[in-house]
C-alpha cells in the first residue's frame, strides 16, 4: 500500500522543481496562493518590473518601492483570473504604469500644498551612464510622458523604454497591432511638439 | 523652409481639396503616417541610418517622422543606459518580505472564503504540478484539490496547513483500517513518507498529554527517535546521491514538534539534532535564506520545526521554519545550558566556515585555542559545518580583495595576534 522510502505520493507523475514550470501551472497554483508557485512567479517578473518603473522615474530606491507595492497589489487581486487571463504580465505591466501614475498624482498634491521635503520625480535622474545633455533629455521626456494619456505612456513604455515589439506590445494591452501603431504615432507626435514648445534642441 | 507643422498641415489641406470627407481622410492620412512612423522605427533599428530612412518619404512626411525618430531615438537610449546594480542583500530581504504578504493576504483571504484551502505543504519546491482546469472539473468532490482526487485529498489531509484536521481524519483513518496495521506502518514511516506527519502528531500529542515534570524526558525521547529518523532520512539520501540521483530529487524538507533546548554557538539545539538557521532553497547554488521564527524562541518551547534533510547529514539539517506552538510555563524542561549569546572580541572578524574546515584547523590557523574560539561563538561542541559563521581572530581569516587587513601566514608559519 504504501511504501517506505518514497518521496512523492502514488498515482501521480514525479513532481518537478517549480522552476520548471509553465506560467499557466504557475497561475493556476498562484490563486490558492501556493507560496513556491508565488514565488517562482516573483524571481521571473522582479526584475523586469523593477526595469520598467525605473526607466519610466529615474529614482532607483523610489523604484524598488514601487516595485514592492506591485507585487503586493498582485498578490491582492492574484484570485481575481479575469483580471490576468489574456496577459499575466500584461496585466503586471499595467499594475506598473497604475502605480507610476499615482506616484506621480501623489507628489503633484504634495507639490501643491507646498511639501518642499518631497524630492520631485522629474529631476531626480542620476544615472552617470547618461551624459549630462541626454540625461536632461531623458528628464523632459519622462516629465513630457505625464502629458500622455495612460494608454499612450503605456504604448511608448513598453515599445521604447522596454524594447517589445509592436507584436508583443498588442499581446501584453491586448490590442491590435493597427492600433497599437495609432497609438504611439499620436503619443511619439505629441511628446516632438511638447518638446519644441520646449525649445529642446534634439 | 517650413515648419513640420506647416507642411504639415498643407498637406492636409492638399489632401482635403481631394478627399471631400475630411473625416476619412484625416484617419487615412494618420494610419499612413503611422504606418510609416512604424516602418522608419523598423529600419533603423536594422541599422539604416536616419538620412536614408527618411529619403524614401516625401519632403513633409519625412518632416514630421525626423522629429519623431529622433524622440524614439533618445527613447532607445534611456533603454539601453545600464540599470543600477541592485543590493542582492536587500533583494533577499524583500523576496522575505513578499512571502511575508502572501501569508498575510492569504489567511485575510482565507477568514473571508473558508473554502479557500492552501494547496500542498508550504515549502513544497517539490510537487506536482496542478492539472488542467478540464481535468479539474471531472472532479467535482475533490475540486479544491486539482485533479489529485481522493488519494490526492486524503494526502492533503495530513500537510502542515491542515493538521489542524488531522485529528479527526486520523481517527477516521484508525477506525476504518486495522488500527494496529496503519500504526505500525506510521511507526515503521520516515520523513517524506506518508505517514510521518501522523507519527509526529502522535508524538505531539505524548509530549502535550505527559505529565510536566516528565516532558523532559518525553521530548528527550521524542528527539532520540526524530533523530534516529533524519539520520536514517539522511542515509538514505546519501545513497540515492551516491547511485547518481540529482540533488534536487533527494533534498526534501518535512516537519516535526521538538522541544527547543538553546543554542550551540550560532546553531539551534533540539535534543542532538543541530539546526542551521538558514536553509538554501536551491540545492546547487549556494546561497541561502534565514530561517523564519514565528514566536518567542525560548529554552523549553515547543516548537514545529520545517528542517531541509541533507544526504548523508544526520546530526545536521537546515531550519526552514520554527513555530513555537505554546508559551513556556513554569514546568517546561530545565535545558541543559543557559544561552549564551556569541559576543565578537575586539581584533575578530567573521569567517564563513569552509568546506574541510575543523575547530582545532581554525584554532592553529588563528593562533588562539579552541577553548577561545568556541567561548566566544558559545560552541559547545567542536562540530562546526559549512556555511557556518563563526568569529575568529582576524589571523585565522584569509585575505579576501583588501591584502591590507589581514597578513597571511607563511607556509607552515603562524603570525602571533596583534
Amino acid at each position: 500500500m504504501m511504501s517506505r522510502g518514497q518521496v512523492y505520493p502514488l498515482r501521480q507523475a514525479p513532481p518537478s522543481p517549480v522552476t520548471d514550470w509553465s506560467e499557466e501551472q504557475l497561475l493556476e497554483a498562484a490563486t490558492t496562493y501556493n507560496e513556491a508557485a508565488l514565488g517562482e512567479l516573483y524571481d521571473r517578473y522582479e526584475a523586469r518590473i523593477f526595469s520598467y518603473i525605473y526607466r519610466r522615474i529615474g529614482d532607483e530606491p523610489l523604484a524598488e518601492d514601487l516595485t514592492a507595492q506591485v507585487f503586493v497589489k498582485m498578490l491582492q487581486a492574484i484570485r481575481d483570473r479575469r483580471a490576468w487571463h489574456s496577459s499575466f504580465s500584461g496585466w503586471l505591466y499595467r499594475i506598473a504604469h497604475n502605480v507610476v501614475i499615482d506616484q506621480y498624482r501623489q507628489r503633484d498634491r504634495h507639490a501643491q500644498v507646498g511639501l518642499d521635503e518631497t524630492p520631485d520625480i522629474a529631476n531626480e535622474n542620476d544615472n552617470p551612464a547618461l551624459s549630462a545633455e541626454a540625461s536632461l533629455t531623458a528628464e523632459s521626456i519622462r516629465f513630457a510622458m505625464r502629458q500622455l494619456t495612460d494608454e499612450q505612456a503605456e504604448v511608448l513604455s513598453l515599445r521604447f523604454l522596454e524594447g517589445y515589439s509592436i507584436f508583443e506590445v498588442a499581446g501584453l494591452m491586448n490590442k491590435t497591432e493597427g492600433a497599437i501603431k495609432a497609438l504611439q504615432y499620436r503619443a511619439v507626435a505629441t511628446l516632438r511638439n511638447l518638446l519644441e514648445h520646449e525649445q529642446l534642441h534634439l | 523652409m517650413q515648419s513640420a507643422e506647416e507642411g504639415f498641415s498643407n498637406a492636409r489641406n492638399m489632401a482635403s481639396r481631394m478627399y471631400p470627407d475630411d473625416e476619412q481622410y484625416e484617419s487615412v492620412f494618420e494610419e499612413r503616417m503611422a504606418d510609416h512612423f512604424a516602418d522608419a522605427v523598423a529600419r533603423l533599428e536594422d541599422g539604416e541610418s536616419v538620412d536614408s530612412v527618411l529619403a524614401s518619404y516625401s519632403a513633409h512626411e519625412a518632416n514630421e517622422l525626423r522629429g519623431m525618430l529622433h524622440i524614439s531615438a533618445h527613447m532607445a537610449a534611456i533603454q539601453h543606459a545600464p540599470l543600477p546594480i541592485r543590493n542582492p542583500q536587500r533583494q533577499v530581504l524583500r523576496r522575505e518580505q513578499f512571502m511575508e504578504q502572501l501569508l498575510l493576504e492569504r489567511t485575510r483571504q482565507e477568514l473571508a472564503d473558508p473554502h479557500l484551502q492552501a494547496t500542498a505543504t508550504p515549502a513544497g519546491y517539490r510537487m506536482a504540478p496542478p492539472a488542467r482546469r478540464s481535468e479539474r472539473s471531472k472532479q467535482a468532490a475533490t475540486a479544491r484539490h486539482g485533479a489529485l482526487g481522493w488519494w490526492g485529498a486524503l494526502q492533503e489531509l495530513f500537510t502542515v496547513g491542515n493538521m489542524r484536521l488531522a485529528p479527526i481524519a486520523i481517527t477516521l483513518v484508525l477506525a476504518l483500517t486495522s488500527a494496529l496495521g496503519l500504526w505500525q506502518v506510521s511507526t515503521a514511516s520516515l520523513p517524506g513518507d506518508l505517514t510521518y506527519p501522523i507519527k509526529s502528531w502522535v508524538k505531539m500529542m505524548n509530549l502535550s498529554m505527559s505529565d510536566p515534570a516528565r516532558v523532559g524526558e518525553v521530548s528527550a525521547a521524542a528527539a532520540e527517535t526524530i533523530q534516529a529518523d533524519f539520520a536514517e532520512s539522511a542515509r538514505r539520501a546519501a545513497e540515492r546521491k551516491a547511485a547518481g540521483e540529482a540533488l534536487d530529487g533527494i533534498v526534501h524538507q518535512e516537519s516535526v514538534y521538538l522541544v527547543f533546548e538553546g543554542y550551540d554557538g550560532r546553531l539551534l539545539k533540539f535534543g542532538d539534532i543541530r539546526v542551521v538557521p538558514s536553509w538554501q532553497p536551491n540545492v546547487n547554488d549556494p546561497a541561502s535564506l534565514p530561517m523564519v521564527v514565528e514566536g518567542d524562541l525560548q529554552p523549553g518551547a515547543n516548537v514545529w520545526l520545517t528542517v531541509q534533510i541533507l544526504p548523508g547529514q544526520a546530526d545536521v539539517v537546515q531550519g526552514v521554519r520554527a513555530e513555537v506552538q505554546e508559551a513556556v510555563t513554569d514546568s517546561a524542561p530545565a535545558p541543559t545550558a543557559i544561552p549564551c549569546t556569541p559576543r565578537r572580541p575586539a581584533g575578530w572578524g567573521n569567517y564563513t566556515v569552509q568546506r574541510g574546515d575543523t575547530l582545532s584547523a581554525l584554532a592553529v590557523r588563528s593562533n588562539a585555542s579552541v577553548r577561545q574560539i568556541a567561548g566566544a561563538n558559545c560552541l559547545e561542541s567542536d562540530v562546526i559545518i559549512r556555511g557556518q559563521l563563526l568569529y575568529l581572530p582576524q589571523a585565522g581569516i584569509p585575505p579576501t580583495a583588501t591584502p591590507t587587513e589581514v597578513s597571511t601566514p607563511g607556509p607552515g608559519g603562524t603570525v602571533p595576534l596583534p
